[in-house]
């Protein structure tokens, strides 16, 4: 809309002048003549709330509101003017021309208005129909309302004299104002000082003033109370925007009247003067119908009146281009184009109506009624619509619409819709045109360039005649320019198509504005796609004025990051790249033209004949190029030609194997473009991988073979250590030629377990002018990956990614085994097993030992290892690794290491575990694991219980009487006290799983406690040789076991700690001697209590008599007294007492003798009914069979051997 | 003598958002092509903009189902672009030109003097192409994972000779106001 003046296009809000408040200095600019000064006396109140108040009232201008009706619906609602006390308002009516010219002498010439067509001073004077200085006047100039703002004193001695000024002051401008001739409303706004009281006598003032003011309470007199607080000030000046704006727009109501009156009266008043030149033409009735429809429709606008707006205007703009106006108007006349503009600006102000009303299609189309007017217009009655002038106002046209939809800021285009949906009065299911739904301004722009573009390719074919600046060809010509070419809102032909050297028009800013401003509106609709094609537009415009930096910094990351080339848009792809190349080649950017070149060597884009198609020309001859670039590209960034897959030939490969893997390059490049060396190709893996490195070399033979389709090479690699990193290195020749696929195979050595992914290949170029490296990521596609064999023939892989091999540790050869590995082990043994390490390998090893047993109270395993063969060469292996080195084992051979475990004394689960750490000779680098784990059972050979019984000491007991004299301290220990016998009967069982052979038996005493002395003696005879136990047998050893106290006089409890001692050896031959302890109970060997012991012994002189004796002790100092009975049985018939009493003296004992004839043979007797008590305690005392005997529930059992024995 | 709409270009997109087919038509008066192939490939790129936010409103409104977009947008007063995408995520476009054709006044009575298009007029077209496709589809040697690769990128053109002309009938036969309820 820059072409219009600004009143014309801006929408018309209230004019609200605040004088009073401004302090600051005014421009003291001479007024107009003949304008109507307002001014004041009374300074300008200057208080911190009327500063507020200004801020306030500032705050509330309308003037930059979006155009639509929620906007306006606000709190702004008025163009907010503030001046100090002086307001200059402009003359109702024009001065009399000074001018020489006779008036007429019949009347008093008539004054107009300064703007109006009657006016010879006016510029529409005599036929001109609207000035935008008109609209200007109502805008800017004279207020629907006058605000004056005033201290309200607080002093009550000045308060007569101070509200005298007032009204004085008040009345004067009152006075001017209706004197104006202008309707504005007066307002007056007191401001009370601060110490102010509120009371009935300000009340009584206030009324005072009022009435000498003849001010209206409600509408037209405020008083700000004092102490108002910042929320009250703002809510004072609400109020009174909010009391006074109905006035206001009655005031705009009234005007509306008065011009619909003019309007209707139809007579058109007679001119202050009679035009003289020029024609003598007046404006006709239906010219003043235009002015008046375009002031009503104004006037609505002012009232924010949209509907009534459109009417008024859609009639003037009718009437307008009806017949009587602007057909009448000859097109070489100035007011031709000034009625044009007219029509322009009701259009647009229509348009901006319908916009603001929500009638989006409904203004779509009347922006295209009116386009479509104007040409039939321009075609019929102007110079054409084929001429720059007419694609120039097209462009305009949609400018226009744009900036209009821009500024109404639909709250529906926010979020996605590109268009807005056609309203509510459009019928539904309707035929549409798609253009009719309103598109965003975006769009609009975009038509606004195409048709600067058709105005460019018009104005470049101005013949050279017609472009000559002015003054410089004949008037004739002149003249015919002017009957030519529509000049309409644009310049004459020799600036918009200058000849060189001379300023004009610059198309392409204008092209490139209208872009960027739709460029602006596609991104902020997320239309990414459209939007690069505007840019590639507009980086077309740029290079057309050769401004090649723009152009590059548009296309650069354009190139870059374009959806094209992701998708697929191979010509799009192509525009862009190639207009960056052209950019490129004259900005210097010699990274880009190698990028393009690179690209565009694809075969996917349009073969150019002429091109070289040869990335070594690219630079040649461009001075531009100052730096020697370097180019990275990723794969992902260009179309590339190049495209490289990797693959490994197996899917798993073993550490030390090689494997073989192939990089397959494919040449998509033009048929025609020339062969392309790499001196260099770099993989790269991820993993336990070396990176590989190809080098070129021109080799003369291969180049025959290389050039067929498909050619494979073998590749050898070799390590190479490079800074530090290892890296395999081969060379071949990297000759790639368009279509052609060339297949490198290499074995690569497996060093390390793992996973190995190839990632990418880079592939180098180091031309004279420029580094070049092409990074091509593998990535599993879709296409089968493919195993090329000699003669192109091929197999597919099935596998996930053909690029990644795992790498399996090497499997060791080297056996570990045990050799003659028992059943089971036993405690108390030394265990040694014997380890054979076998040497499976194809080469020597050297080998490391370790060994570890696991489980609870370890034993430290010993390593017996033979003498290890120690080279001098083999020295310095090994040491690393962890164990007991075992020496070079050669292939096939082996070594045999025996495992020494201690002997354990409890029986225990332990784990074995091995670990063969070895290397073979051959590649000492590498080292193998070879590791095993075995159960070791460590079990207990026997296991024994018990039977501890007392036995009659054949000895007589000490006598009190008898005195021994005591010996020397230094000899042994003589015992004089009570002697006891006693049986320990171990019963052992053997739980091995073989037969072993026990060499002895014998019972250890650990400890005696009570003061006794002890020995034992075997009973239990072993062989010599042994006794052979088989597994799970039970075995019976008898000991005596004779205890003695020391002192006679100790009575004391003694007991007896002793052990099994088990001597046992393997059934093998010189197998060891084992001893095996077996823990035996406490045995309580002496008391002091009286016991009975039985006894049984066979007469040798009849045959099946049995003498019985029962042994009746008293170890203790009491003269004890027993009863005796003897029960008879039915199994056997006895003599002996029957019935009797014992008397024992203190340490005595005393045997009872029966004889008994049993009944029965072969069997055993009893139970014996022998009953012994102690009188004294009434204790009956447990009767302890001695050998030969039994003990039963109830009593003693006695064995009576069969007949034959007897 | 009335211009009426015809089809000026038909496309059909792949998954990837990659052409698969394009078809020009001529337009009146020059019986050319309103723009070249570059342009109309630029502006059936353009499409893809308002297909992805439409689907993603769609994806969040549940709206959407039947594929059919309707008007994508209009590019200019003549030319405007109606969008359909098969649940597969094939996009058929058609750029309508709505002065491509000129008939004599009695061709013009059905359209009426203002030749607009209702919604859903390109219904009929897309069903068409749409069984074009499914033709397409059908042929065995025809791998749609050639055209759109699962990687996501780019894919090959259709060169079905079938599937050429079958979209070169749909977009000469059609006029605006047939098969529109």
């Amino acid at each position: 809309m820059d072409g219009y003046a600004p009143a014309y296009v801006a929408h018309n809000v209230p004019l609200l002048v605040v004088s009073g408040l401004d302090s600051a200095p005014q421009d003291k600019s001479i007024a107009p003549e003949g304008a109507i000064r307002i001014a004041s006396e009374i300074p300008p109140v200057e208080s911190e709330d009327a500063q507020v108040l200004l801020r306030h009232f500032k705050d509330s201008d309308a003037g930059e509101l979006a155009w639509n009706a929620r906007e306006y619906s606000g709190r702004n609602k008025f163009r907010v003017k503030t001046v100090g006390r002086d307001f200059n308002l402009p003359a109702r009516y024009a001065q009399l021309l000074q001018s020489p010219l006779p008036t007429s002498p019949v009347s008093k010439p008539v004054l107009h208005s300064a703007l109006s067509p009657l006016s010879p001073d006016s510029t529409l004077f005599p036929d001109g129909l609207l000035d935008s200085k008109w609209i200007e006047k109502h805008q800017e100039l004279v207020p629907s309302a006058y605000i004056s703002f005033y201290t309200f004193t607080s002093d009550p001695k000045l308060s007569t004299l101070h509200d005298n000024q007032l009204k004085t002051d008040i009345n004067n401008t009152k006075s001017i104002l209706s004197q104006s001739g202008y309707k504005t409303r007066q307002i007056v706004a007191l401001l009370s000082e601060k110490s102010i009281v509120q009371s009935p006598e300000v009340e009584e003032r206030l009324a005072n003033i009022r009435k000498a003011t003849g001010l209206d309470s409600k509408t037209s007199l405020f008083f700000l109370p004092p102490q108002s607080s910042s929320v009250e000030l703002q809510a004072f000046v609400q109020t009174i925007i909010s009391t006074i704006y109905p006035v206001c727009i009655e005031y705009y109501r009234d005007l509306s009247k008065h011009s619909r009156r003019k309007r209707n009266r139809g007579i058109i008043p007679p001119p202050t003067a009679p035009p003289t030149s020029g024609t003598s033409q007046t404006l006709s009735s239906q010219g003043w119908n235009v002015r008046y429809d375009f002031k009503l429709g104004v006037f609505a606008e002012f009232r924010q009146e949209m509907d009534a707006a459109v009417r008024s205007y859609e009639s003037g703009y009718e009437v307008l281009l009806g017949a009587d106006v602007l057909e009448t108007i000859a097109s070489w006349n100035p007011r031709w184009n000034e009625a044009r503009l007219l029509a322009d600006v009701f259009a647009i102000r229509i348009l901006r109506c319908l916009l603001w009303n929500g009638n989006s299609t409904a203004a779509v189309r009347r922006w295209q009624s009116h386009r479509d007017r104007i040409r039939d217009f321009v075609d019929r009655r102007g110079k054409g619509s084929a001429t720059y002038g007419w694609e120039a106002w097209e462009a305009r046209w949609a400018t226009v619409m744009a900036e209009l939809v821009k500024k109404a800021s639909f709250i529906e285009f926010v979020g996605f819709p590109l268009y807005l949906q056609a309203e509510k009065t459009i019928p539904i299911g309707e035929r549409m045109k798609p253009w009719d739904y309103l598109h965003h301004p975006g769009y609009w722009y975009r038509l606004a360039a195409r048709h600067l573009m058709a105005r460019r390719i018009l104005a470049l074919s101005i013949p050279e005649e017609d472009r000559s600046p002015p003054g410089s060809s004949p008037a004739s010509e002149i003249a015919s320019k002017a009957y030519t070419y529509d000049t309409y809102l644009c310049p004459e032909p020799h600036e918009e198509n200058p000849l060189p050297g001379h300023e004009g028009v610059d198309h392409s800013a204008l092209i490139i504005e209208s872009l960027d401003k739709g460029i602006v509106e596609f991104q902020r609709n997320g239309q990414s796609r459209f939007l690069q094609e505007l840019q590639l537009l507009s980086a077309n415009e740029n290079m057309k004025r050769e401004a090649w930096d723009e152009a590059l910094k548009i296309l650069r990351p354009l190139w870059q990051k374009m959806s094209y080339r992701k998708e697929g848009w191979w010509n799009g792809v192509e525009e862009i790249s190639w207009a960056l190349r052209k950019a490129a080649v004259q900005a210097g950017d010699g990274g880009s033209i190698i990028a393009v070149d690179w690209e565009m060597m694809n075969k996917n884009f349009t073969h150019h004949p002429n091109w070289h198609y040869d990335l070594t020309k690219s630079l040649q001859g461009l001075e531009a190029i100052k730096a020697r670039p370097t180019v990275v590209l990723h794969e992902k960034e260009v179309n590339s030609f190049l495209s490289a897959t990797f693959t490994f030939e197996y899917s798993e490969g073993k550490v030390g194997e090689l494997c073989s893997s192939q990089l397959a390059v494919k040449s998509s490049a033009m048929p025609t473009a020339a062969p392309m060396t790499m001196p260099e190709i770099r993989l790269s893996f991820e993993g336990s991988m070396k990176p590989l490195i190809l080098r070129h070399v021109s080799d003369v033979d291969e180049l025959s073979d290389n050039s067929g389709i498909i050619s494979l090479s073998n590749v050898t690699l070799n390590e190479i250590s490079e800074g530090g990193r290892a890296s395999l290195v081969g060379e071949t020749t990297l000759i790639f030629r368009p279509g052609q696929t060339r297949v490198f195979e290499f074995s690569i050595a497996l060093r390390e377990a793992g996973d190995g992914t190839a990632v990418s290949a880079t592939f180098l170029m180091n031309d004279d002018l420029f580094d070049l490296e092409y990074i091509h990521t593998f990535e599993p596609t879709n296409a089968p990956d493919v195993w090329w064999g000699p003669m192109s023939v091929k197999k597919r892989l099935v596998r996930q990614n053909a690029a990644a091999i795992s790498v399996l540790p090497k499997p060791p050869k080297l056996e570990l085994r045990f050799l003659g590995l028992r059943e089971q082990y036993y405690t108390n043994e030394q265990i040694v097993l014997q380890l054979e390490v076998v040497n499976e390998e194809d080469a020597d090893a050297m080998a490391n030992l370790d060994v570890h047993l696991l489980g609870e109270g370890v034993p430290a395993v010993e390593l017996k290892v033979p003498a290890i063969s120690t080279d001098a060469e083999d020295g310095p292996t090994g040491e690393d690794l962890i164990g007991t080195p075992l020496g070079r084992i050669a292939s096939a051979a082996s070594t045999i290491v025996e495992l020494l475990i201690p002997p354990v004394d409890l029986p225990a689960v332990y784990d074995i575990s091995m670990k063969a750490t070895y290397s073979l000779v051959l590649d000492l680098e590498t080292p193998i694991y070879r590791s095993m784990a075995m159960q070791l059972d460590v079990a207990s050979p026997f296991e024994a219980n018990y039977d501890f019984s007392p036995r009659i000491h054949p000895d007589p007991w000490p006598s009190l009487f008898t005195h021994v004299e005591g010996e020397d301290a230094g000899t042994e220990v003589q015992a004089h006290g009570l002697a006891q016998k006693w049986c320990l009967n171990a019963r052992y069982a053997s739980f091995a799983a073989d037969e072993l052979i026990v060499e002895d038996v014998d019972v250890q005493i650990l400890g005696m406690n009570g003061g006794i002395q002890c020995y034992t003696k075997q009973l239990t005879k072993i062989p010599k040789d042994g006794l052979q136990v088989a597994p799970k047998s039970l075995e019976e050893a008898q000991f005596e076991v004779f205890t003695q106290k020391i002192s006679l006089d100790d009575r004391g409890t003694a007991t007896l700690d002793v052990s099994l001692a088990i001597k046992w050896r393997r059934g093998g031959e010189g197998s060891a001697v084992n001893t095996t302890i077996l823990g035996v109970p406490r045995l309580l060997v002496a008391s002091t209590e009286p016991r009975v012991l039985a006894a049984v012994s066979y007469s040798t002189k009849i045959p099946s008599m049995i003498h019985f004796d029962v042994t009746i002790e008293n170890p203790s100092n009491h003269f004890l007294t027993f009863g005796i009975t003897m029960e008879p049985s039915e199994k056997f018939a006895f003599s002996g007492v029957k019935q009797s009493t014992l008397q024992l003296v203190p340490l005595s004992r005393k045997s009872l003798r029966f004889r008994l004839l049993p009944s029965v043979r072969g069997e055993w007797i009893g139970p014996l009914h022998c009953v012994i008590r102690d009188r004294y305690f009434q204790k009956v005392l447990k009767i302890a069979p001695t050998e030969g005997m039994r003990l039963d529930k109830e009593g003693i059992l006695i064995w009576v051997p069969p007949e034959e024995d007897l | 003598m009335t211009a009426i709409p015809s089809i000026a270009c038909l496309g059909v997109i792949g998954k990837n958002n990659n052409p698969l087919h394009v078809t020009l038509f001529p337009s009146a008066p020059l019986n050319a092509p309103l723009r070249t192939p570059l342009q109309f490939s630029l502006l059936l790129a353009s499409t893809l903009d308002i297909f992805e936010s439409r689907s993603k409103s769609n994806a969040s409104s549940g709206g959407g189902l039947s594929g059919d977009f309707g008007l994508l947008h209009a590019i200019d007063e003549r030319l405007a672009a109606y969008g359909f995408e098969t649940n597969t995520g094939v996009k058929f476009v058609v750029v309508v030109d709505m002065r491509g054709r000129i008939v004599g006044e009695s061709g013009g009575a059905k359209g009426g003097p203002s030749v607009g298009l209702r919604e859903g007029e390109m219904k009929l077209v897309f069903r068409a192409m749409q069984a074009a496709y499914v033709t397409l589809l059908q042929n065995p040697f025809y791998e749609p994972d050639e055209h759109s690769p699962p990687t996501g990128r780019g894919g090959k053109k259709i060169t079905s000779r079938r599937f050429v002309e079958d979209m070169k009938r749909i977009g000469e036969s059609w006029v605006p106001g047939v098969g529109s309820s």
